[in-house]
């Protein structure tokens, strides 16, 4: 079940994700920025071809670590509303395992909030990710 | 004193459990559990040097001591990759 109040929204989903959701949000009329940025997933690591992804979260974390840094994001820039859903379970390639829709008055605060927003999640949110090679598969930065 | 220990990806994976349910005494810290888990999962013992705890869905460091009914969590590394 997605949380958030009318100026953020966090959902962690298994099926894929409509990111008109996430677009619609932050729709604003106050401003004259929306971002949408899609993490997608790759078709190879290195070089080395995959043949899909598996993302696991410790959900209930997950959700307040994302939660903490949409304040921060909106403590450091001018923002007017902030999306973010983050999928689960198998992804196939091409597919979508996180967007982040930012709105903001102008479009610098957009940019910066939403590089701001993915790095940390990469950083210090619980969700992991898991390559499938084919013959083998292996958790990703360990 | 109880303590519930959830386990997420690769720490489940070689454990091959989602929860494990452990006995401490009064006092002991977050690296008595580590200790713990390098003693009798010494398979999760190059994970664990790298991962980070968290106890009731907040990091934390390893001098912290325990509660009964703690949940903790072991966070290994993140999904990362590059920018």
């Amino acid at each position: 079940m997605p949380i958030g109040n009318g100026f953020y929204y966090i959902d962690i989903v298994k099926m894929p994700i409509d990111v008109n959701i996430a677009m619609n949000f932050v729709n604003d009329a106050a401003s004259g920025s929306t971002l949408l940025f899609n993490g997608t997933v790759r078709d190879n690591e290195d070089g080395t071809p995959i043949k899909f992804l598996y993302y696991e979260a410790y959900e209930e974390m997950a959700f307040r670590e994302i939660d903490k840094l949409i304040s921060a994001a909106f403590e450091k820039y001018d923002l007017n509303k902030i999306a973010v859903i983050h999928r689960t379970g198998k992804i196939e390639i091409g597919g979508i395992s996180i967007s982040i829709a930012v709105s903001s008055p102008h479009r610098d605060a957009s940019y910066m909030a939403s590089k701001f927003l993915i790095d940390n999640i990469k950083e210090t949110v619980p969700i992991w990710k898991k390559e499938s090679f084919g013959e083998y598969e292996k958790w990703k930065r360990i | 004193m109880q303590i519930k220990l959830k386990l997420f990806a690769a720490f489940k994976d070689l454990i091959g459990k989602s929860e494990l349910d452990l006995n401490f005494k009064e006092g002991d810290t977050l690296a008595d559990l580590k200790n713990y888990l390098s003693t009798y999962y010494p398979q999760t013992e190059h994970l664990l040097r790298i991962s980070k705890f968290a106890v009731n869905m907040e990091y934390q460091d390893c001098d912290l001591v325990l509660n009964n009914n703690d949940e903790v969590t072991i966070i290994m590394p993140v999904s990362g990759g590059l920018k």
